[in-house]
C-alpha cells in the first residue's frame, strides 16, 4: 500500500485544535468527533476503492485531525467524488475556519456539484476575508462571468491580474469581460497580454481572434487567431491542495491522462511506469496497453511496443487501433510488408477512419511508391479535412512526388490548423527551399525558431538553406 | 472546474427549488400550471425503447425523435414517434416508428398499420416536407442505418420511395429537415450526422471506473453530413461535394435552415456535439461555405468545442434576424446566440439563460409564446447521459426534470417554476420536443420524446391569456414556403417567425407559424420570402390561422 501522502498544512494550529478537541470530548463537553465521510457510490474502481480505504483509516486513527480530513477530501476531489469531498472541506471549515484552502475547496466542491450560487457566495466571502489569496478571485470571477455578472467578474479578474500578473488567468478573464462590454480594443490589449506570457494559450489566441474580426484589414489574422485557438481549456490558478491531484487521481482515465500528460513532457519512462501499474491492475485492458504500446513507440521503442500490442490482439482481434499501433511500429522496424498489411486489416475494419490511410500513406512512402502513397494520403484529406497531421502526410508525399507547389499547398493548409506547431513550419520552409525561395524560407524558419529553438530538423534545414546561400 | 476530459460528466446536482435557478429570474408559482400532462388520456400509447447499459452502446443514449405531421391534410397535426429497438440484434430491427391520427381536438388513433409508416429501423429523427408538390406533406425518417422516406399518397397511405429517390444514406442519421437551396420552389433535403459507429467498434468507458456511455470524441470517428438536391422529378442528387458541405463536418446533432445573413439565401446552422459547430452560409448558387468560426457560431467564448445538441432559432431581439439557442450537457450553459448581422454573440448570461441550464443536459429546445403576451417562451427537454442519483422520485438514473422559461422585455428570460410548467414534476429521460397546436384552439402544445419510456403530450393552459395568429404561407400552388420569414406586429411591436418546421432536436414540429398579440384583436402581417420581394398582407384578424398565399416569380 502506497504511503499516505499528505497535503501541505502548517501544522501548528491543526495540532492545537486537535488536541484541545481530544481533551474536551475525553471531558464529554463537546459533540463527538467528526464522522469519516465515505464514499456514496458503492460501484467504484476497485483501485479507487483501495486508495480511499487507507485514507479513511488514516482518519479514522484521528478523526479530530482537520489535515486527515482535508487530505482524504483532496483525495475524493481528485477522483471526482465532489460530494463527499465537499463534506470532508466542510468538515474542516468547521473545525478551522480560518483554513482558506479549506474554504477555497468547498467552494470548488460546490461548483462542481452544480451549486454555482453557493460557490458564488462562498468565493465572495473568501475573497473578502482573504483579498491576497489570487485563486479565489479567479475562480470568483469565472463564475461571475457565467452569470452575466461583468462588473463584480472586472473587480474579479482584475485583483486576480494585481496577484498573479505573470499568470495569464487573470488577463484571459479582462479580455474575456472586454469582449461581452463589446469593446474590442481593450480586449485585444488583455489577449495580447497574455500571449506575451504564453504563446501557447489558446484561449488567449481566440480571444484575440474575436477582438479583431470585423476591423478592416485584419480579417485574415482574426481568422488565424481563431483557429489556433479552437480547442481551448479553462484552466484555474492552481493552488497547493488542486496540486496534489495527479498524485491521488487513480481511476483508469486519470492514470491514461497522467501518462499522457507525462509523455507529452518528454517523461515517457514514468508515463509507461504510470501505465504499467494500471495493466497490472487491469490485465488485458487493451486501451491501456495501446497506450503504453503508443508510447514506447514514440519514444523509439518499436519492439517491445509490438509485444504489448500482440497482446491486446489476443484479447480484440477485431480492434481497428491496435491493428494501426502495430502497422506504424512495423512501419518503424522496417517491415514494411507486414506494415501494410496490418494497415489494410485497419482500412477493412475502418475504411471512413483517415489515420489508417495516413498510416498506409506513409508505408508506401517508405517503400519508395509515392505515386500510390499519393492516393491513400488524398483520402484521408477528405475524410478528416481539419486534421493538421494529414495534410502534412500529403506534403510529404507530394515532396517526394517533386510536386513541390502542391507540397506548399498542404504545409499551408496545415499551418493554417495548426499554427502553433513547429512541424508546418518546417515543411513549409522545405517546400520553399525546394521551389528556390530562399527568402521566404528563412523567414518561415524564423518563425519556427521561435517556437522550438532546439529542434534538430529546424537546424538541418537551416543549414541547408546556409549552404544554398553560400553557393548564392 | 473539472479538468477537460474525453468522456462526459455529470454534475451531481441536488435540486434545490426556488432560489437555485440560477442568476436569471424566477417568475413564482402562477395559478395555473402553464401545461397539463396528457398523453395517455388523448390515446398516445407510445413507449419508446432503447436497450441500455448492457453493452453501453452508443446510440441507446442519443435515441428518441418526434415529428408533428398533417398526415390527411385536415388541418390538424398528426404525431410520428421515432422507435428504437435492440441493437443486439442484426440489423436492430425495432418495434416500428408510430403515426397517431389526430380527431381535430388532441384525441389520437394509431394508424400505423394501415398507413404503412412504420418503419422498423433503429430511428432517431424526422423531417417534415411537400417533396414533390402534390400537395401532400412527405416524410423522411433517419435511422442509424439506412434513412427512409415515405411519400405520403393523400388517402391514408404511403409509399416507400427511398431508392427511386436516392436519399437511403446508410449512416448514423439524426436531426434533417427540408430546404429550398436554390429557390426553385423544390425542397431538398439536409441530414446531419452523428459518428461512424457498429457494435464491433464499441469502445469502453469509465467514469470514476463505472462503466458509462462513452463521449463521442472517443471514437475520433465524426460522419459527414449529407446534402440532397431535389431534382423536380422524384429524384434527389447528393450534392454533398459539390456544394462544399463536405468538406468540414462534426458529430451533427441539430440542424437549422434559414437565411442567417439576409441574402435571400438558405443557409444551414449544424450543432455538432464535441466539435466545432458549422454556419453554412449558401451563395445562392447552391455552393456553401463554413463561417461558423468567423461568425463566432463555432464554439463557445472561449474557443472550447461544447457538446450541442439540439438548436432552434427566434427572433428574440424582434430586428428581423434570427438568433440561435443551442442545447448543451450539464457543466456548460446553453447557449443564446444573438444574430447582430455579421456575427453572433454569446448572451446566454445576460438572457438569464447560462446559469440555470448548467446542472441539465439539455436536448430540445421550442421557443413559442405559450402565454400570448407577445414575447417567446422557451421549454427545454433534459436528460443526463452518465448515469446519477435517481432525481426527484424517479427510478431512471439519466431521467432529470424539463424546463420551462417565460420569455419577457429586453431578452430576458425568467424560468417558471414549479420547473417544467407542470403541478406535478415530470422526470424522465427526455429527448426531442415538437411544438405546435394540438387542439386547434390557438394555444401550442409540447409533445415531448422520453427515451425508454412514454412521451408526454403538455397541453397548453395558459393560451387564454391572450389573442393569437396563426400564418401558414404557401406559393401559388399552395405549397409550403419553407425559409419564408413571417412578420407580425404585435404588443412588442414587430415579431419575426421562421416558416420551416425542421428544428430542435430529431424533430419536426408545426409548419405554421404562430404569434401571440396579447390584447391585440388583429395585426399587421408581412411575409419575405426567401429570395423574393416581401408582401404586406395588411391587418389580420387575430385567433384564427391564415393561408397566405405569396406568388413570387423568384421563387419558382
Amino acid at each position: 500500500m502506497s504511503p499516505i501522502q499528505q497535503i501541505p498544512w502548517s501544522g501548528i494550529i491543526a495540532r492545537s485544535v486537535a488536541a484541545v478537541l481530544a481533551v474536551a470530548f475525553s471531558v464529554g463537553c463537546v459533540t463527538p468527533p467528526p464522522q469519516v465521510i465515505r464514499p456514496l457510490k458503492r460501484d467504484l474502481d476497485a483501485h479507487v476503492n483501495t486508495y480511499l480505504e487507507q485514507y479513511m483509516l488514516w482518519v479514522e486513527e484521528d478523526p479530530t485531525d482537520p489535515q486527515r480530513h482535508a487530505t482524504l477530501g483532496v483525495v475524493y476531489e481528485a477522483n471526482e467524488l465532489w460530494s463527499e469531498a465537499r463534506a470532508c472541506f466542510h468538515i474542516v471549515v468547521d473545525l478551522l475556519p480560518s483554513e482558506v484552502l479549506a474554504r477555497y475547496h468547498e467552494a470548488v466542491a460546490c461548483q462542481e456539484l452544480g451549486e454555482v450560487e453557493t460557490a458564488i457566495e462562498l468565493l465572495q466571502r473568501i475573497t473578502g476575508d482573504h483579498p491576497d489569496f489570487a485563486p479565489a478571485h479567479h475562480r470568483l470571477g469565472r463564475l461571475l462571468l457565467a452569470a452575466g455578472d461583468l462588473d463584480g467578474a472586472f473587480s474579479a479578474f482584475q485583483r486576480t491580474v494585481e496577484l498573479a500578473p505573470d499568470r495569464v488567468e487573470g488577463h484571459l478573464g479582462l479580455a474575456d469581460v472586454m469582449l461581452r462590454r463589446r469593446n474590442a480594443g481593450k480586449a485585444e490589449v488583455h489577449a495580447r497580454r497574455a500571449l506575451d506570457l504564453d504563446r501557447h494559450q489558446r484561449m488567449a489566441w481566440f480571444l484575440l481572434g474575436q477582438s479583431l474580426r470585423g476591423r478592416p484589414g485584419h480579417e485574415v489574422e482574426a481568422l488565424r487567431a481563431l483557429r489556433t485557438g479552437t480547442g481551448a481549456a479553462v484552466t484555474f490558478l492552481p493552488d497547493p491542495w488542486s496540486a496534489a491531484w495527479p498524485i491521488h487521481a487513480k481511476g483508469l482515465a486519470d492514470q491514461m491522462r497522467l501518462a499522457h500528460n507525462l509523455a507529452t513532457a518528454g517523461r515517457e519512462n514514468e508515463a509507461v511506469k504510470v501505465l504499467e501499474v494500471a495493466l497490472g491492475q487491469r490485465p488485458g485492458n487493451t486501451d491501456v496497453l495501446n497506450n503504453l504500446a503508443v508510447i514506447l513507440r514514440r519514444s523509439g521503442r518499436p519492439a517491445p511496443a509490438l509485444a504489448y500490442l500482440e497482446q491486446a490482439l489476443a484479447v480484440k482481434p477485431e480492434s481497428f487501433a491496435t491493428h494501426i499501433n502495430i502497422s506504424a511500429c512495423l512501419l518503424d522496424l522496417g517491415r514494411f510488408d507486414a506494415a501494410l498489411e496490418a494497415a489494410d486489416r485497419a482500412i477493412l475494419l475502418f475504411e471512413s477512419n483517415a489515420q489508417a490511410h495516413v498510416t498506409k500513406a506513409r508505408i508506401l512512402l517508405a517503400q519508395g511508391h509515392p505515386d500510390k502513397a499519393v492516393v491513400s494520403a488524398l483520402l484521408a484529406t477528405e475524410l478528416a479535412s481539419e486534421d493538421p497531421l494529414v495534410h502534412l502526410t500529403l506534403a510529404d508525399v507530394q515532396f517526394q512526388l517533386r510536386r513541390f507547389e502542391d507540397s506548399l499547398l498542404a504545409c499551408n493548409v496545415s499551418l493554417d490548423l495548426a499554427s502553433l506547431e513547429i512541424e508546418p513550419l518546417l515543411c513549409k520552409s522545405r517546400a520553399l527551399i525546394a521551389l528556390g525561395r530562399p527568402r521566404e524560407a528563412a523567414a518561415v524558419l524564423k518563425e519556427a525558431r521561435a517556437i522550438q529553438p532546439g529542434d534538430v530538423r529546424l537546424h538541418e534545414l537551416e543549414q541547408r538553406l546556409a549552404s544554398i546561400e553560400g553557393l548564392r | 472546474m473539472s479538468r477537460l476530459r474525453s468522456l462526459w460528466f455529470v454534475v451531481f446536482a441536488v435540486v434545490t427549488v426556488a432560489g437555485c435557478g440560477g442568476s436569471g429570474d424566477v417568475v413564482s408559482l402562477t395559478q395555473t400550471p402553464w401545461f397539463e400532462e396528457l398523453a395517455f388520456s388523448s390515446g398516445l400509447d407510445f413507449v419508446h425503447v432503447a436497450t441500455l447499459e448492457e453493452h453501453f452502446w452508443i446510440p441507446e443514449i442519443n435515441v428518441g425523435g418526434v415529428g408533428l405531421i398533417d398526415f390527411d391534410n385536415d388541418d390538424d397535426l398528426d404525431i410520428y414517434f421515432i422507435q428504437g429497438g435492440d441493437l443486439a440484434r442484426p440489423g436492430f430491427p425495432g418495434p416500428g416508428n408510430r403515426l397517431f391520427m389526430n380527431d381535430g381536438e388532441g384525441a389520437f388513433e394509431d394508424v400505423t398499420e394501415r398507413s404503412g409508416v412504420g418503419d422498423t429501423g433503429y430511428g432517431n429523427g424526422c423531417a417534415v416536407g411537400d417533396y414533390d408538390r402534390d400537395g401532400f406533406v412527405d416524410l423522411y425518417v433517419t435511422n442509424l442505418g439506412a434513412n427512409v422516406l415515405f411519400h405520403n399518397n393523400g388517402d391514408g397511405t404511403i409509399s416507400e420511395m427511398t431508392a427511386t429517390a436516392g436519399v437511403g444514406h446508410e449512416g448514423w442519421g439524426t436531426s434533417a429537415t427540408f430546404l429550398d437551396i436554390n429557390n426553385d420552389g423544390w425542397l431538398d433535403l439536409y441530414v446531419a450526422n452523428y459518428i461512424h459507429w457498429s457494435p464491433d467498434r464499441e469502445i469502453e468507458c469509465f467514469t470514476g471506473a463505472r462503466r458509462e456511455y462513452c463521449a463521442p470524441s472517443s471514437y475520433k470517428a465524426p460522419a459527414p453530413d449529407v446534402l440532397y438536391l431535389n431534382l423536380g422529378d422524384g429524384t434527389f442528387q447528393d450534392v454533398s461535394n459539390s456544394s462544399g458541405i463536405s468538406q468540414f463536418f462534426g458529430n451533427g446533432l441539430g440542424v437549422v435552415a434559414a437565411d442567417f445573413n439576409g441574402d435571400g439565401s438558405a443557409d444551414i446552422f449544424v450543432s455538432n456535439d464535441r466539435m466545432k459547430n458549422q454556419l453554412w452560409i449558401n451563395d445562392g448558387l447552391g455552393r456553401f461555405e463554413d463561417q461558423a468560426l468567423l461568425a463566432g457560431c463555432a464554439l463557445n467564448q472561449q474557443g472550447i468545442a461544447e457538446a450541442g445538441m439540439g438548436v432552434a432559432p427566434a427572433d428574440i431581439d424582434h430586428d428581423g434576424d434570427l438568433e440561435l439557442f443551442l442545447c448543451h450537457m450539464a457543466e456548460e450553459t446553453n447557449t443564446l446566440y444573438e444574430n447582430l448581422g455579421d456575427w453572433f454573440e454569446d448572451i446566454s448570461a445576460r438572457a438569464g439563460l447560462g446559469m440555470p441550464s448548467l446542472r441539465f443536459t439539455a436536448w430540445g429546445p421550442a421557443f413559442a409564446d405559450f402565454d400570448h403576451d407577445g414575447h417567446e417562451d422557451l421549454y427545454i427537454t433534459h436528460g443526463r447521459v452518465i448515469s446519477g442519483p435517481p432525481s426527484q422520485g424517479s427510478v431512471d438514473p439519466y431521467a432529470e426534470i424539463n424546463q420551462l422559461f417565460a420569455g419577457g422585455h429586453e431578452g430576458r428570460f425568467s424560468e417558471v417554476l414549479p420547473r417544467g410548467g407542470t403541478s406535478k414534476p415530470l422526470v424522465h429521460t427526455s429527448r426531442a420536443v415538437a411544438v405546435g397546436d394540438l387542439t386547434g384552439d390557438g394555444a401550442l402544445d409540447l409533445v415531448v420524446a422520453n427515451r425508454n419510456g412514454k412521451p408526454y403530450l403538455l397541453k397548453n393552459r395558459v393560451g387564454q391569456q391572450g389573442h393569437w395568429l396563426m400564418i401558414r404561407p404557401v406559393d401559388a400552388d399552395g405549397v409550403d414556403l419553407w425559409g419564408a420569414m413571417v412578420g407580425v406586429e404585435g404588443p412588442q411591436g414587430w415579431q419575426w417567425r421562421l416558416a420551416n418546421p425542421g428544428h430542435g432536436y430529431c424533430a419536426s414540429n408545426d409548419p405554421r407559424v404562430h404569434f401571440g398579440l396579447g390584447d391585440a384583436e388583429s395585426a399587421r402581417v408581412i411575409v419575405k420570402p426567401l429570395g423574393g420581394a416581401q408582401r404586406d398582407f395588411g391587418v389580420l384578424p387575430a385567433n384564427s390561422v391564415h393561408r397566405l398565399v405569396v406568388t413570387n416569380e423568384a421563387t419558382r
